[in-house]
């Protein structure tokens, strides 16, 4: 523990990956606490004493939960999220919350309402988003495993890029009790972790049922540790070839190629299949994800526990002088985007077409399951970008999400693991879907790539 | 020429379950201000609703009430605006897939039968309230959160009812539905039953209905009728002298008692609806709705024909009597009891014990319960209780200020009124004293005998002893007698009088005034 909280102070001037710190003593305790009870021989969680840094979206008792937003720069939640509940059941000591995109809106991190975190492989470059904060703090030895939230991407894409693993499991599998809701339709809870094994312990300990949330599925968790090391032989893996077009850089593209070479001399068949609406999949992922979240950050409205901007006499006046000095500009173009898209008149050809384009998606991945066990391809069109490339390009900015959408639109279950680049340089994701509730195998191919590679980043200097 | 208004309604009713509809806090009214509330229910940051089973059951009781078909599936949806007392900045109702479609109201106006159509019945949550004005003196605007979350059940009319008095039976009848199955305390003052209404008027001659305007803001029938009565008014004068109604919302103002357009920034012209994401659909299995239907209380009608039918009442008695549900078991079973009472040798009423103690819509139908063999002249008591029940229960009620079924559960449950009935039926007593002994029962735990004897009430019979009264009273006012015997025939009515003091009221009074009308013409 105490060496996680030295690293900390000594690399998070340049990360920035954290928005808040637990104090040292505390942890501290917590952590000889666990220590006693192991040399006791007490029954202990899973994850018992693993320092873990919580996304800042997901709410923790008592502890500032801030979406980093200005907005709720003062709000501390009266009740931890079903997520951190079982976490800390599970024995993990919470060392602090990640830096994240404004209420997980972005991909590079910059769109943080305090500070932008930054890639630790690459101080100029961006750690990714939404979760950069979680994906930097891990890869940069600041914690071992950290939750994320994932709409879009936002737990993969930052694991690729930052060269950690990171999960989005199927819709409904991790409770979003407690998860500052962006898009409710899309959101779930995930872990980032160094290895596959890491990842698949904490999904294990934080899945499953929750009677506080109607949309979770009533599946029983399987014990993914005792089957990840049951290799990829005979399984079959699907290459969209959708997936291996325009906008693929070269070197992701060899890197990801290569990965699959590495899973199919390890025993796996490949095959090449097509997701034919794959291309329609991140105008139909804006326009829902945007349409929900304008209703769901219509409540921070000045009225309650919110920041609300002072001097004005009039209720709409301070609803609008609340939310324009509340929110940064990438949230506000969504909710603008986003009321839009429902607004009478446009709902049709908006909302309603995506959620046409959504199913056609689901259509094209429950078709691609019937003949092959895990989808795989990249996790982004690219690696890593620099600070400020595309920051005032949302178009750029959003076809970083290009690959990573998919899994959300269809409720299926998705990993980025670190693959080789081939060149020595920055890391490369390679992505893994599954379908719904199939982490098991999604967690079994992801190890037998990770043993087969032989990969091991550690951490970078700082 | 003439004009005819097109009336409909969307009523809002506040359904009785044990917590809210979307999270744990309780669902009750009064009390401080933001003390039934919890994270859900004020929208807290990553707080998510779960549907309160309960509320769907009560709202599907509604549905079969008025003949409504019940959807195989159905699901909530997000109605999008700002206010401050709606802490999400939505409200979590349904739009596209209500709970049921369709169905009908039966109402009588006045001896004519009238049909008011449904359009449809749905679940909402409802909203917070905001209290303006000077708040301890701060002049801020303050929120009260507490009925944020309570169930509501809408239902939705076709424009089918085509005047005031139309109007107010048909409110007045729903109501009764809606309390008569349990679903909502009905009470008005509490907000507990709230319209909406949208009226139009056109000409007879004219097919299709005028532009409507819809009134918002009522709270009561009165405010119902007066709202109507002022925008048909309004409306009508506008189409005689050549204008157009607007299609615009109104506000009823209670205190200016009249309607006023809302400011425009008040009136959300788009709602964003679009499918809640946080509850998935709801299947409606047709197992769930038959265990509803069996498990569904008599509706008003009903026991309005059976007071009719069964027990020969006036249809007057049998509305009255029906106006509560409390009222009418009351009255049913003292008339069941005292029926019982009354057959010599008959079984004891099997009733159940405690009535009053069983929540409205979970009551077992007295109807249920069978007439003693051998009863006769069944009209003419269940008038007697029928009158009784109306004015001296009806007015102790009223005086103390409690209810019906407090009065039936704590004081006089219908069995121990039935008792004091038979008291007075078979002498012992005079109507006078059964209205004493009723009175001194609602407040005293003892034996309606003892009571009888405690307060002195044991009714004269006997011939001699009153004769003995009588014949006292003639030689005490000799000059009455003189003025009686002269033809001064009113007279009489004072003499009684004089006997009943003189006996404290104990005397028969039918014995009583055969023996003056005697002894007065002897002599």
């Amino acid at each position: 523990m105490s060496s996680v909280l030295d690293r900390i102070e000594a690399v998070e001037p340049k990360t920035r990956a954290l928005l808040y710190v637990h104090d040292r003593g505390e942890l501290l305790d917590e952590a000889s606490a666990i220590d006693a009870a192991r040399s006791s021989g007490d029954p202990l969680g899973p994850i018992a004493g693993v320092p873990v840094v919580i996304k800042d979206n997901i709410a923790t008792k008592g502890i500032p939960t801030t979406a980093a937003s200005r907005i709720l720069s003062r709000f501390a939640p009266p009740y931890d999220a079903t997520a951190v509940e079982r976490l800390r059941a599970a024995g993990g000591v919470i060392v602090g919350k990640a830096n994240m995109d404004e209420f997980a809106m972005g991909s590079s991190n910059e769109n943080s309402a305090f500070v932008a975190a930054r890639n630790p492989w690459d101080l100029a470059r961006v750690p990714g988003g939404s979760s950069g904060g979680s994906a930097a703090a891990v890869a940069a030895g600041e914690a071992v495993l950290s939750l994320g939230s994932d709409t879009g991407g936002s737990v993969r894409q930052p694991s690729g890029f930052c060269g950690v693993v990171g999960v989005k499991p199927t819709y409904g599998r991790v409770s979003r009790y407690g998860l500052i809701a962006f898009a409710s339709s899309l959101d779930q809870i995930g872990p980032v972790s160094r290895d596959v094994e890491g990842a698949a312990a904490l999904l294990g300990a934080v899945a499953g049922e929750d009677p506080r949330d109607s949309t979770t599925g009533v599946e029983p968790v399987p014990d993914y540790l005792s089957e990840l090391e049951g290799g990829c032989s005979g399984f079959t893996l699907g290459v969209p070839e959708e997936y291996f077009s325009e906008g693929l850089s070269p070197d992701v593209e060899s890197a990801v190629r290569g990965a699959i070479d590495v899973l199919a001399a390890a025993g796996a068949n490949v095959r090449s299949i097509s997701l034919p609406h794959a291309e329609h999949g991140i105008s139909a992922y804006y326009v829902v994800a945007d349409a929900e979240a304008s209703s769901n950050l219509a409540r921070y409205d000045g009225i309650k526990y919110d920041q609300r901007a002072c001097g004005h006499r009039d209720l709409f006046d301070t609803y609008c002088a609340t939310r324009s000095e509340g929110f940064g500009r990438e949230v506000k173009r969504r909710i603008m985007l986003g009321t839009y898209a429902l607004s009478a008149g446009y709902r049709d050809e908006w909302y309603l077409k995506a959620q046409k384009v959504r199913a056609l998606i689901a259509a094209d991945f429950a078709r691609a399951f019937d003949e092959v066990d895990a989808v795989v391809g990249p996790t982004s069109p690219t690696r890593a970008f620099e600070v400020g490339a595309r920051i005032d390009d949302p178009i750029q900015m959003y076809l970083a999400d290009v690959y990573t959408t998919h899994a959300n639109l269809a409720g299926i279950a998705a990993i980025s693991v670190p693959c080789d680049p081939g060149d020595g340089g920055l890391p490369v994701g390679f992505q893994i879907m599954v379908d719904k509730f199939q982490e098991s195998a999604m967690f079994r191919i992801a190890r037998a790539y990770e043993r087969a590679a032989g990969l091991g980043r550690g951490v970078p200097e700082l | 020429m003439g004009y005819i208004p097109a009336i409909g309604f969307e009523v809002h009713a506040q359904l009785s379950t044990r917590s809210k509809i979307f999270c744990d806090s309780a669902n009750e009214s009064g009390g401080e201000p933001n003390t039934r509330v919890c994270s859900v229910c004020l929208g807290m940051p990553g707080v998510l609703p779960v549907l309160n089973r309960e509320a769907v059951r009560l709202g599907m009781r509604v549905a079969l009430a008025l003949g409504a078909s019940i959807a195989e599936r159905t699901g909530f949806a997000r109605k999008n605006y700002f206010y401050p007392d709606l802490p999400k900045g939505y409200q979590i109702t349904q739009h596209e897939h209500p709970l049921a479609r369709g169905g009908y109201l039966d109402i009588d106006v006045e001896g004519t039968a009238r049909r008011v159509g449904i359009r449809q019945i749905h679940l909402e949550e409802d909203a917070g309230k905001s209290l303006h004005g000077p708040a301890g003196g701060t002049g801020a605007s303050l929120v009260d959160m507490n009925r944020c979350g309570v169930p509501l059940v809408e239902i939705v009319t076709l424009p089918d009812i085509q005047s005031v008095d139309e109007a107010d039976a048909f409110l007045t009848e729903l109501r009764r539905i809606l309390v008569f199955i349990g679903v909502t305390s009905g009470d008005m003052h509490e907000g507990s039953l709230r319209f909406d209404t949208n009226v139009s008027v056109r000409s007879l001659e004219a097919e299709p209905l005028g532009t409507a305007t819809e009134i918002k803001n009522l709270n009561s029938f009165r405010a119902v009728r007066k709202a109507l009565e002022h925008e048909i008014a309004r409306q009508t004068a506008l189409l005689r002298s050549g204008g157009e109604v607007r299609h615009e919302t109104l506000l009823w103002d209670d205190v200016a008692r009249r309607v006023a357009p809302m400011r425009s920034k008040e009136v959300a012209s788009d709602y964003r609806y679009f499918p809640e994401p946080d509850l998935g659909d709801i299947a409606i299995e047709s197992e769930w709705i038959e265990e509803v239907r069996g498990a569904m209380p008599e509706l008003p009608a009903a026991v309005r024909a059976r007071l009719v039918d069964r027990y020969g009442l006036p249809a007057y008695d049998a509305a009255v009597l029906t106006s509560d549900p409390d009222t009418a078991l009351y009255f049913e079973l003292t008339v069941l009891e005292l029926l019982h009472l009354l057959v010599p040798g008959a079984a004891t009423a099997a009733l159940p014990s405690e009535p009053f103690d069983v929540a409205v819509g979970d009551r077992q139908s007295p109807g249920e319960a069978r007439l003693p063999e051998g009863a006769e002249d069944v009209s003419d008591t269940a008038r007697k209780v029928s009158s009784w029940v109306m004015t001296v229960v009806g007015g102790y009620v009223n005086a103390k200020g409690i209810d019906v079924a407090t009065l039936g559960r704590e004081r006089v449950p219908p069995a121990r009124l039935a008792a004091i009935l038979m008291e007075e039926r078979r002498g012992a007593i005079s109507e006078s004293g059964a209205k004493k002994v009723f009175e001194a029962a609602a407040e005293s735990e003892e034996e309606i005998g003892f009571l009888i004897e405690r307060l002195n009430l044991t009714q004269v019979s006997g011939e001699e002893d009153i004769e003995s009264v009588v014949r006292e009273v003639i030689a005490g006012f000799p000059e009455e007698v003189a003025r009686y015997r002269a033809g001064e025939r009113k007279l009489f009515g004072y003499l009684m009088g004089q006997i009943m003091r003189a006996t404290h009221d104990r005397a028969n009074p039918r014995v009583a005034s055969e023996i003056l009308g005697r002894l007065l013409r002897m002599d």
